[in-house]
């Protein structure tokens, strides 16, 4: 893991984002793809082989869930006051490492990249993906992903499986 | 005064409207998929009850007496000017991204409904429009980027997808955003 090329995960692990952004889901509850595609960023190591990678986290090491997404929730109320009414822990956005490894449009994985400040750190990673399809990938995303509201959590938090 | 209801047949999916008299300029609002329009409509007066009478195809006639959307969908985005808006990094949505957002909407024909809009953490403004044709998704997602760049994405009701990116600042982009949103299905009215 110290090379940055990412811990291996669980098939039955889930990776899963916080939505903290109220914009970010739609009218209807699903999710808004600006939530996905602005936050694709390209590797910090450029010897990486993935494309572009989705920061979030996984199931079986965090055990914060709510206290996480409500302490960033909470770090962007305080930063930006004026936009405090758009800023709660609405939802997580959540997928299964199998469901990603499985996918038949893109080549992509879940990686698990701890930092100091979440061992839970993990990256859905896309590989031989061009900047002029990242709409494309948002959108074939978004139908693999699953969106469970705050109030529904312990039902996603069921899915927990054992630390590999 | 009593809201009245028309029911609109069209060829692709049964639309309610109700419409509404309000105290504007223009005779009555009318409320479709949610939102809420102007209508100019010959020979109505603002406190009369009034009765449209909608048959299928008729879809037309009532685009042609829209005047106005209501709403802002762009409402608060003036908030996301600053760098980090998200405590996690964000990018500002710059002054220029977010008058090029407002330019384009403002460019679309007024009868296509509102998009739903959300910034993005790359500095851009998201604007979705997503409904269901013979319960097959349509989506047509539109972003616009710092530089006035718009990158635009169809997922057609027939699985066929296509991305593109241009430049607000061409005469086609406009155009060809327009025909996007009339060539999936009638963006118009029936979304959301």
């Amino acid at each position: 893991m110290t090379d940055g090329s990412g811990g291996v995960v669980q098939e039955r692990d889930t990776w899963f984002r916080p939505i903290t952004n109220s914009k970010h889901l739609r009218k209807d509850g699903t999710l808004h793809h600006s939530a996905i595609k602005g936050a694709l960023d390209p590797p910090p190591v450029a010897s990486m082989t993935w494309s572009f990678e989705f920061s979030g986290r996984l199931l079986s090491i965090a055990h914060d869930v709510v206290k996480d997404a409500n302490a960033r929730a909470d770090i962007q109320r305080q930063n930006r006051p004026a936009m405090a009414k758009y800023f709660a822990f609405h939802a997580v956005m959540h997928v299964t490492a199998a469901t990603v490894r499985q996918w038949q449009r893109f080549k992509a994985d879940v990686l698990h990249h701890p930092t100091i400040r979440d061992d839970a750190h993990s990256n859905l990673v896309v590989y031989d993906l061009p900047e002029d399809e990242k709409l494309t990938f948002s959108e074939a995303l978004i139908e693999i992903l699953t969106v469970t509201s705050a109030a529904q959590l312990p039902a996603f938090e069921a899915a927990r499986i054992p630390p590999g | 005064m009593m809201p009245v209801t028309v029911s609109d047949v069209t060829d692709h999916i049964p639309i309610t409207a109700e419409v509404r008299h309000v105290a504007t300029r223009s005779n009555s609002a009318v409320s479709l998929a949610g939102q809420v329009y102007d209508l100019r409509i010959a020979g109505l007066s603002a406190d009369s009850a009034y009765t449209l009478k909608m048959q299928p195809g008729d879809r037309t006639s009532l685009i042609s007496t829209i005047t106005h959307r209501h709403g802002d969908p762009l409402e608060g985005f003036s908030e996301f000017q600053t760098e980090n808006w998200d405590g996690e990094g964000a990018k500002a949505i710059d002054s220029e991204t977010l008058g090029a957002a407002r330019e384009l909407i403002e460019k679309l024909p007024v009868w296509i409904a509102a998009p739903e809009a959300a910034p993005a953490a790359d500095g851009s403004i998201g604007l979705e429009w997503v409904w269901q044709e013979a319960g097959r998704p349509v989506k047509v997602f539109i972003d616009v980027e710092p530089g006035r760049k718009v990158a635009t994405f169809v997922r057609y009701s027939n699985g066929q997808t296509t991305e593109a990116v241009m430049s607000l600042d061409e005469l086609e982009t406009i155009n060809h955003i327009r025909s996007l949103l009339l060539e999936t299905g009638s963006a118009a009215i029936e979304a959301a």
